[in-house]
């Protein structure tokens, strides 16, 4: 698909959790954009801020500073009376689809909440709609009166995907949508995230921490550790070419499924730091093999190598 | 002869539950080699961990019940033995490491106490012995400054540390049989790396002979020697690891490793298996998979296949429609032959 021009701009995002320990620095000053009708992957283990960054981006958190516009608007000044119109353009899926479904309403009245907050349809025609989009999910337009119980962890991932489409959307944040799942069921999901993407044109911001998963989805992938996004780059060129240490550790810590091809992996050296006070200059520089004496008082920037290659870090230069 | 450390045959446990009987796991056998690894891979509900509850006689009962079969550890039948007798087993001969450190420690107690206590439980040592030597297991777990970690509680440890506490723990009665169940399906993929290395590490060192249980093809593919893939409480194919990966013969095989993407391949769609497992209640009489398979015939309707031997006893599948002889091709890509369905 042709992508377009930039649907969300994320500018210099900073979210700090008050904590007893001092504040916890999930998310420390990211910047990054999407384009209309992509798909971004965002990966990280877990605390790097990836689902912090998505709850900010839907306002389910408020960002310390920093700023993101979407479709040209700033959506963190947006007045509380055009929060519905935001709402409607940028929706979520989330990961647990057991806790994210409420048990006592049939699936019917869940895809049809959102149909009649934001007045999508007159009430006689609630139920074709309805039964509309439980087909396009893959779904029987009879499960319409059943509870969300009756359903296997795959079909409720789909009931929440026909609930962020019933209002249809331009961009919809997923995040870590099937890691809860099987994998047969998986990849069920996947196909139908990309072929819904192709039939509704559709910009994806995903959030796992797959990252095989992230690869075979997305456009371009954009890497974080401890708040910091320190690699984005097209996902072939971020597999095949990875700039940053933390990246290359994370790639080949993934377990192929391939006796023949174990390669030696690059095994990092204890846990990621706390967020609360995370390592001075670059962050990764306490678990990387390569880091000198800068790396752990400067800050290293993110410059651009190559087409739309952006890494941060002091050896590339 | 093979030197069998563990020789599991024909095992059957059942729970009775509100809407009648769920045979977890209905009639599986397999053997494990002394200091071989075998993987046991299957998707949630297929009764890979009630097989290993089994082995350790650990399930509930009621409602669980193991009906029938036997488990044949180092020549004696562990079914056989008294419950007194078990625990003297359990943790001594047999360990066992769960997918969530957390709950499977105890969160009052400190990590130190906890080693020393199963050591102290299993071997004929005093206090100080028993303190010095869990020392030792975590310094070789790699867990840093163990002095000091042994003051520490589990809450104060990170998801990886954690579960390297329990298999220093599981290691310091050098157990013969490591059952490890989803060790590092909680952890990150970078501390799962360390798992993996370290399990390798510790079965190169002590010769202990692992069943790992895992629906991480990924991590399968890296550790185990032999796999079993299950569905449905059933064993549906049977062989080395790289037959597996390279050659597998069951539909629903082929199917998982079709299903998941991968980092080492593009593809522009992946292949999912259509449908759902289905449960005990609506269970087709034949086969399990018969209605998700895309080779199903009205034979595997009706009929469950059994599972067949082939390729000299090496490797197994229970399908009718499979193709039980020597490799044909050996394609690269992960996928087996799926025609010539001249069966056996």
């Amino acid at each position: 698909m042709k992508k377009g021009a930039a649907i969300l701009e994320v500018e210099d995002l900073v979210k700090h959790f008050p904590s007893p320990a001092g504040s916890v620095k999930a998310v420390d000053g990211i910047s990054f954009s999407i384009l209309e009708g992509e798909t971004l992957g965002m990966v990280g283990e877990s605390g790097c801020g990836k689902s912090t960054t998505g709850k900010i981006l839907i306002r389910l958190e408020d960002p310390t500073s920093g700023s993101a516009h979407f479709e040209g608007k700033d959506i963190f000044s947006i007045h509380k009376n055009d929060m519905k119109a935001f709402r409607r353009k940028v929706q979520i899926v989330f990961q647990d689809p057991f806790a994210s479904l409420d048990p006592r309403m049939t699936v019917g009245e869940i895809i049809g909440e959102p149909l009649l907050v934001h007045n999508l349809v007159a009430r006689k025609l609630m139920k074709p709609r309805i039964q509309e989009l439980l087909k396009m999910v893959g779904l029987d337009a009879t499960h319409a009166d059943r509870y969300p119980h009756e359903f296997s962890g795959g079909q409720r991932q789909r009931i929440g995907i026909a609930r962020a489409l019933a209002v249809e959307p331009r961009l919809i944040i997923c995040d870590e949508p099937v890691s809860a799942l099987d994998v047969s069921i998986q990849a069920q999901i996947i196909n139908l995230l990309k072929d819904l993407q192709r039939n509704h044109r559709l910009t994806y911001l995903f959030i796992a921490h797959d990252l095989a998963v992230v690869k075979h989805i997305s456009d371009r992938i954009c890497v974080m550790y401890l708040g910091k996004i320190v690699e984005t780059a097209n996902k072939r060129t971020l597999f095949d070419k990875p700039l940053h240490p933390y990246t290359k550790a994370l790639l080949s810590s993934i377990p192929v499924p391939n006796p023949d091809r174990q390669e030696e992996r690059i095994l990092l050296e204890g846990d990621a730091p706390s967020p609360v006070s995370p390592p001075t200059g670059c962050r990764f520089h306490t678990r990387c093999a390569y880091a000198y004496d800068l790396c752990k008082y400067k800050e290293p920037p993110m410059l651009e190598y190559g087409d739309k290659h952006f890494c941060a870090c002091h050896l590339l230069n | 002869m093979a030197d069998n450390l563990l020789e599991v045959k024909d095992l059957r446990t059942y729970f009775r539950t509100e809407e009648g009987v769920v045979k977890a796991v209905d009639g599986i056998s397999f053997n494990l080699e002394r200091g071989k690894t075998l993987g046991i891979v299957g998707e949630s509900g297929c009764g890979k961990s009630v097989t290993s509850l089994s082995i350790m006689r650990l399930i509930p009962n009621p409602p669980g019940k193991i009906v029938s079969g036997s488990i044949v550890f180092e020549g004696k039948d562990l079914l056989t033995k008294t419950e007194k007798q078990m625990r003297g087993i359990r943790g001594n001969d047999i360990s066992m490491i769960f997918q969530e450190p957390m709950t499977s420690l105890n969160p009052i107690m400190k990590v130190g106490t906890q080693i020393s206590e199963a050591i102290l439980l299993h071997q004929k040592i005093g206090t100080t012995d028993a303190k010095k030597k869990a020392i030792e297991m975590l310094t070789r777990v790699g867990i840093p400054m163990p002095e000091k970690r042994m003051d520490s509680y589990p809450h104060q440890l990170s998801g990886g540390m954690r579960q390297r506490v329990m298999i220093a723990m599981a290691l310091s009665c050098n157990s013969k049989l490591l059952i490890a169940d989803e060790p590092t399906t909680a952890l990150d993929v970078t501390i799962q790396a360390q798992i993996i290395d370290l399990m390798k590490k510790m079965r190169s060192e002590f010769g202990t002979s692992i069943i790992l249980i895992t629906h991480d093809l990924g991590v399968v593919s890296g550790l185990a020697d032999d796999v079993v893939v299950m569905y449905a409480g059933k064993i549906v194919e049977k062989a080395a690891v790289r037959d597996i990966f390279k050659d597998a013969r069951h539909p629903y095989t082929i199917g998982l490793l079709q299903s998941i993407p991968r980092i080492d391949q593009e593809v522009e769609r992946l292949q999912a298996i259509e449908g759902v497992v289905p449960n005990q209640q609506e269970m087709p009489p034949g086969c399990a998979f018969y209605p998700r398979c895309v080779r199903a015939t009205e034979r595997c309707r009706t009929e469950a296949p059994p599972l067949e031997s082939f390729d000299a006893g090496k490797r197994a599948v229970a399908c009718w429609n499979a193709v039980k002889r020597e490799a044909i091709t050996m394609s690269d890509t992960g996928n087996a032959p799926m025609d010539g369905g001249k069966a056996k």
